[in-house]
């Protein structure tokens, strides 16, 4: 009988598990949106698509996974690198969060996905998903897919700018042109009072658990 | 008596009442003075009026003086109907006596304002003429006529034209009013006017609180800086809005610290609101002049608000500042909210999504805790229509482009702030930016109000966002509660 339940708890668990997205949840996309062209990526033109979290969201987010809409290369470039970046206000890429692992040849259209390991992105802030490349776009050139409208997912918003740079210092914002097409992934860090629960639940399970282990060995001694 | 009918006057507007009538005098090149008064009974002059009229016995045994050699303006009581308003010039040049402090009694024993009314009357004005009243206007003159008037449930609104000088190259002209002409006349900044392209304005002047009024106008001299700070409680905002005997509790902001505050300096800036709340689809330090910028604004980082977005039919409302309070009144009363609503969207996205609305919603419709909203409780709406809520898209003065332009809608309610980069259709645009704020246009002077009943408590909302993104920033500027502005 025991061994039935044990089953049930593990496929249950196994069940919720495979349930989730590799990724983790999927906040905000605009990866469904008509492209109207695309954007050349290189060691002299870097591109910083912002997203944004409002206010009304008090959340800690870890970051889980980017996913970029590219068209076909150029040329033949390489050395593609995607990083986080966050800003304390309405303003160019400042703070660097992290980098993502992921292809650093997309030379094919397609969907490429980037993970991120260890970046924490708080609710109510202003992040940017930057792009560049280690050679410049007269010897080939990534292409990032844009659309041309503002998304948003309940506190989350894909914005309507997006800024360029030649040398990753030096940013010009543009407004109301091209909005680079992502899908972001990310999962909810529970607040520490949600842990220390957590961590005392845990912690009487594992009692409960040796508890119960002493008295069905004494039930098999017997 | 009827004594001087301005052209366009509409007797229908006035009705069972005496024809109103209208003085003009041309006074220099920048300053005219001119008087219309609504109701021809100057009633709360009557003091001043007895004393004039003792003083008119002791005078009777004295010779008045030639209008030669009296001051062109002053006022100017009459003597044979001492329950006139005063004239603000000796508009017929009759001999008159000096009283002092500017003010004269008219010896009009013998002059037949009768007469000289149906004189006027007859002569037949085509169009682009304007009846002169005394005396031919110049092409040099300034003057103002008054087109019509409009008894409203709780307020009056003047239909003026300001005729400006052909010489005078000033952009804009300010409108003040009295509510009487006394020793010491206090005049009120009513409006900024910009000059529009055909060298005059044509302006209403709405929620006039008084039966009476004396219209000034004059070159616009100064502009200052608009003063914003968000150094204040949503408590004492929503304070500022209501009369001192409503009761305000539960107030609520919600949205970005720097979107919501309170302003000063609006009349010297050219708003008809000189002090108030503001809030705002940004920060609220970009309200500040002058408009250099045709896309100022910035992402504040706002929660969307589902009452908008039902207000426009959408989903796209972002970067949104909400105030929110519940109001009790011991007794029965009307709550008036005048404002100005203001966008960078003007006037090249006048026609598209980028719409920015603004509510104010008053429900006393709630399920437990949560008040609820729908588009029937908006009180902020285009005047023309009563459903029509005021946003970028409903109140414009379109967009001049040779591929994508947008035609005016509901554009008597528009005032252009001139775009550094693109325009309205003409006649809405001006040559430069008149109002000291950075945005690119607005509405004219609005009310909202409604009756609350007595001993009920009622949800305000007051809402404004950006729509379809967070950028091009609109504000609202609401004027602070005043037993003027309000009743």
């Amino acid at each position: 009988m025991q061994k039935i339940i044990y089953t049930l708890i593990a496929s249950v668990c196994i069940s919720w598990a495979l349930s989730k997205p590799a990724c983790g949840d999927l906040w905000v996309s605009n990866l469904d949106q008509f492209p109207i062209g695309s954007a050349a990526v290189g060691s002299d033109f870097w591109i910083a698509q912002s997203f944004y979290i409002d206010i009304s969201d008090s959340n800690q987010y870890a970051l889980d996974a980017v996913q970029l809409l590219m068209n076909p290369a150029t040329g033949s470039p390489n050395g593609f690198a995607v990083s986080i970046f966050s800003a304390p206000s309405d303003d160019s890429p400042r703070d660097y969060l992290g980098s993502l692992a992921g292809s650093a040849a997309p030379v094919a259209g397609g969907l490429y996905t980037y993970t991120a390991s260890g970046i924490t992105i708080p609710g109510t802030g202003f992040y940017f998903v930057l792009v560049t490349s280690s050679t410049p776009t007269n010897q080939g050139a990534f292409n990032w897919s844009a659309s041309d409208s503002f998304t948003h997912n309940g506190s989350w918003y894909i914005n309507s700018a997006y800024y360029t740079s030649s040398d990753g210092l030096n940013w010009q914002k543009h407004i109301r042109d091209e909005v680079f097409q992502m899908a972001i992934h990310a999962t909810i860090v529970p607040e520490p009072a949600t842990g220390w629960l957590l961590g005392v639940g845990l912690l009487s399970l594992s009692l409960c658990r040796r508890r119960l282990a002493r008295e069905f060995c004494i039930f098999h001694r017997a | 008596m009827d004594m001087f009918l301005s052209d366009g006057y509409d007797e229908c507007m006035l009705p069972h009442r005496r024809r109103p009538f209208s003085i003009w005098r041309m006074c220099t090149h920048v300053t005219l003075l001119i008087t219309a008064s609504v109701f021809p009974f100057l009633t709360s002059a009557s003091s001043s009026l007895a004393e004039a009229s003792a003083e008119s016995a002791a005078l009777q045994f004295t010779s008045p003086t030639p209008a030669s050699q009296l001051s062109t303006l002053g006022t100017f009581y009459s003597a044979q109907h001492p329950d006139w308003p005063p004239f603000p010039a000796n508009v017929h040049d009759l001999p008159a006596w000096d009283l002092g402090n500017g003010c004269f009694l008219l010896a009009d024993a013998d002059f037949d304002y009768e007469a000289f009314a149906k004189a006027v009357e007859a002569v037949s004005y085509t169009s682009g003429e304007y009846p002169m009243i005394s005396r031919d206007y110049a092409r040099d003159d300034l003057w103002i006529s008054l087109n019509a008037v409009v008894n409203g449930r709780t307020d009056f609104t003047a239909d003026l034209t300001i005729h400006t000088p052909e010489t005078s190259t000033s952009a804009s002209w300010d409108l003040y009013y009295a509510r009487d002409l006394d020793w010491q006349t206090d005049w009120n900044f009513l409006m900024r006017c910009p000059t529009n392209i055909i060298g005059q304005t044509n302006v209403y002047a709405r929620y006039l609180p008084d039966e009476i009024a004396f219209f000034m106008a004059r070159e616009t001299t100064t502009n200052c800086d608009l003063i914003v700070t968000t150094n204040v409680t949503p408590q004492q905002m929503a304070e500022l809005l209501v009369p001192p005997w409503v009761t305000v509790t539960n107030v609520n902001y919600t949205g970005a610290a720097v979107a919501r505050g309170i302003f000063a300096n609006g009349n010297c800036c050219g708003l008809p609101i000189d002090a108030g709340v503001i809030l705002s689809s940004g920060d609220i330090t970009d309200a500040a002049g002058p408009n250099d910028d045709d896309r100022k604004g910035q992402l504040v980082g706002g929660p969307p608000d589902p009452d908008l977005n039902l207000l426009v039919g959408g989903s796209g409302s972002a970067d949104a500042a909400i105030l929110e309070f519940d109001v009790i009144s011991t007794n029965a009363c009307l709550l008036k909210f005048r404002y100005v609503y203001a966008s960078e969207e003007y006037p090249e996205y006048s026609g598209s999504m980028y719409c920015d609305p603004f509510a104010i919603f008053v429900t006393t419709n709630r399920v437990g805790a949560n008040w609820i909203n729908t588009i029937s409780n908006n009180i902020a709406l285009v005047p023309v229509d009563a459903h029509i809520p005021v946003t970028v898209y409903t109140v414009n003065g379109g967009y001049e482009h040779a591929y994508e332009g947008v035609i005016p809608t509901n554009a008597p309610y528009y005032v252009d702030n001139h775009d550094p980069y693109n325009q309205a259709v003409s006649p809405y645009l001006i040559g430069e930016p008149v109002f000291n704020i950075q945005y690119d246009g607005m509405t004219v002077l609005l009310a909202a109000q409604t009756f609350v009943d007595a001993c009920t408590t009622s949800h305000i909302k007051i809402a404004i966002s950006d729509y379809t993104d967070s950028y091009y920033d609109s504000a609202v500027f609401l004027d602070e509660w005043s037993h003027d502005n309000s009743q």
